[in-house]
């Protein structure tokens, strides 16, 4: 191994460039943080919950946030029309939205960035019929893709993460097999055929040190995709069903009340609001950056 | 008995029956050529001449048509191509792989044709980064930090680095400046006095192929149209083709 005891530069890797670009801009990091403090959130949520998020309580119905007069400090962000807690239920919902989300886009990355692998690998026939038919799919909204494969499953949390994967997938498959096309055809690749590298060498030492920054973009930009579509579903009741604290269903429950207790659609949506924001500013801030690190 | 041999090498691109777009055929051989060892052998020719092509079908890149290289009267194959032919693509931005550092690049000619320790492998690399010109330091660096001479030495050092005995370079100086171009020349010329290398060189400047090469082949269309010591090509150019290209050059030396 290479002895780096008296190697006292620090030479910047690919990454350790894309991360001092990345935190020159301030919008940026705030993102990342907003967007780590969801993952706690996410993370730690069961712990920090002053109560169950199902446990009613008959004695403070739709108590409004503890700043105003009749708020109680008991129900920080006030209760519901059942007396649930909605501190409780925004952080399990977090866990939910966000966990639920993050799942399916992992799942829809590693099916999707295999195809893609495989189709631009892959030359001729093979490969441009697995393109253009998911070209096609990707000309329709993820969204009504996802209710058309709701309504042939069945309503359900896991019905739509499995509808919104499946629906994310063309995503994948299409950046990642012009990424790999364009990689495989630049001379580095011939010279590691030359020195007669297999398919598998080629993908694992030439491609996917470039891919990986691909993968994470459109990761970010697909979980965005998944929270709203996850919480739209939740919110037409297709998704997520009517007890699970899931932030979409919080938002249509609190509809019902939201003349005298607009507490309990704010706080849902708002939560929504800062999950896809964070993930969003991530995102574009990552492929901002990664475009921008060679320049200087 | 020469160290690298062609005989009837042909080429050509015609397409499987089942294929939609038709491309233009471009056809090329027979070719048949010696090189020796020590021997600078340079490839000259109009753009579309087949030149490039003729270096890719040697090192395989592109696979032949029909026709036979050998190495030591040995047929060149996937066995034994690594070790004995290397190609040295003309510089570009894609000569390097972005993604991973120089050391990495070095490393995976080794990993793949050698059973050398991961030290040895590392000893092997700064030698050779050594040899080109460059710093060990260079081992932890990226394309993006290297200056275009230093990317071509890093290309060269991964022809190099598995010891080989012919060196194909195709443009190897087209896109360096005149005073890094005679460095990467000079460098050149050192190389084959120590390691004993025969190199193919593909080149537009005939300024360059004079100064260094041996003996020098013309082609035209996909054909060989004159294969004859340098000195005697640029006194005497036989064939119409190679009368242009030497004109043109001693024209533009006049100037």
């Amino acid at each position: 191994m290479p002895n780096k005891l008296y190697n006292d530069e620090q030479y910047p890797t690919p990454w350790g460039a894309t991360w001092r670009e990345f935190k020159q801009s301030h919008i940026a990091l705030s993102g990342l943080i907003l967007l780590n403090i969801f993952i706690l959130l996410g993370l730690l949520g069961p712990l920090l919950t002053p109560y169950e998020p199902y446990a009613q309580n008959f004695q403070s119905l739709l108590l409004p946030p503890s700043w105003q007069n009749s708020g109680t400090i008991m129900h920080v962000l006030g209760t519901d029309s059942v007396g649930r807690d909605m501190l409780s239920r925004i952080l399990y919902g977090i866990q939910v939205t966000f966990g639920a989300s993050v799942i399916l886009v992992l799942g829809a990355m590693l099916i999707g960035v295999t195809l893609g692998t495989l189709a631009g690998m892959n030359k001729g026939v093979r490969s441009s019929i697995l393109n253009h038919i998911l070209d096609v799919l990707m000309a329709i909204p993820t969204l009504l893709i996802a209710i058309i494969i709701v309504a042939i499953l069945g309503v359900g949390l896991s019905n739509a993460m499995l509808a919104i994967g499946l629906a994310l997938i063309p995503r994948f498959v299409h950046a990642m097999r012009d990424v790999v096309r364009t990689e495989m055809s630049k001379n580095y690749i011939a010279t590691a055929r030359l020195d007669g590298a297999s398919h598998w060498h080629i993908f694992y030492y030439n491609i996917l040190p470039n891919l990986v920054e691909h993968i994470i973009v459109q990761a970010t930009l697909a979980l965005s995709i998944a929270i709203l579509d996850i919480s739209a579903l939740g919110f037409l009741n297709l998704g997520a069903q009517t007890l699970l604290p899931e932030l979409g269903v919080m938002v249509r429950e609190g509809l019902s009340t939201a003349y005298i207790a607009p507490w309990n659609v704010l706080f849902p949506g708002l939560c929504i609001f800062l999950l896809v924001l964070s993930v969003n500013v991530v995102g574009d801030s990552l492929r901002s950056a990664i475009r921008n690190r060679l320049t200087h | 008995m020469s160290l690298l041999s062609i005989r009837n090498l042909y080429y050509d691109n015609a397409p499987a029956w089942y294929t939609l777009n038709k491309k233009d055929i471009f056809y090329l051989g027979p070719v048949n050529f010696d090189v020796h060892e020590g021997e600078t052998f340079s490839i000259i020719g109009s753009n579309n001449s087949g030149k490039s092509l003729l270096g890719k079908l040697i090192t395989g890149a592109v696979p032949k048509s029909a026709g036979e290289v050998l190495i030591n009267g040995e047929p060149l194959d996937n066995t034994n191509r690594a070790n004995s032919v290397r190609m040295v693509f003309s510089h570009s931005s894609q000569s390097l792989n972005p993604g991973i550092s120089v050391g990495r690049m070095l490393e995976e000619p080794l990993l793949l044709n050698t059973t050398l320790s991961p030290s040895e492998r590392f000893d092997k690399i700064r030698d050779t980064l050594r040899l080109v010109g460059l710093m060990p330091d260079h081992y932890y660096f990226y394309k993006h930090m290297l200056s275009d001479g230093q990317q071509q030495r890093v290309a060269l050092a991964r022809a190099l680095i598995l010891d080989p005995k012919v060196v194909v370079a195709d443009e190897p100086f087209a896109a360096l400046d005149p005073s890094v171009r005679s460095q990467t020349v000079n460098l050149l010329l050192k190389l084959q006095a120590e390691l004993g290398l025969a190199f193919i060189f593909i080149s537009h400047n005939l300024g360059i192929v004079r100064h260094i090469s041996d003996r020098t082949l013309v082609m035209h269309n996909g054909e060989v149209v004159e294969n004859s010591p340098t000195q005697t090509l640029f006194a005497d150019p036989q064939h119409e083709a190679s009368k242009h290209l030497i004109h043109a050059h001693l024209a533009m030396l006049k100037v």
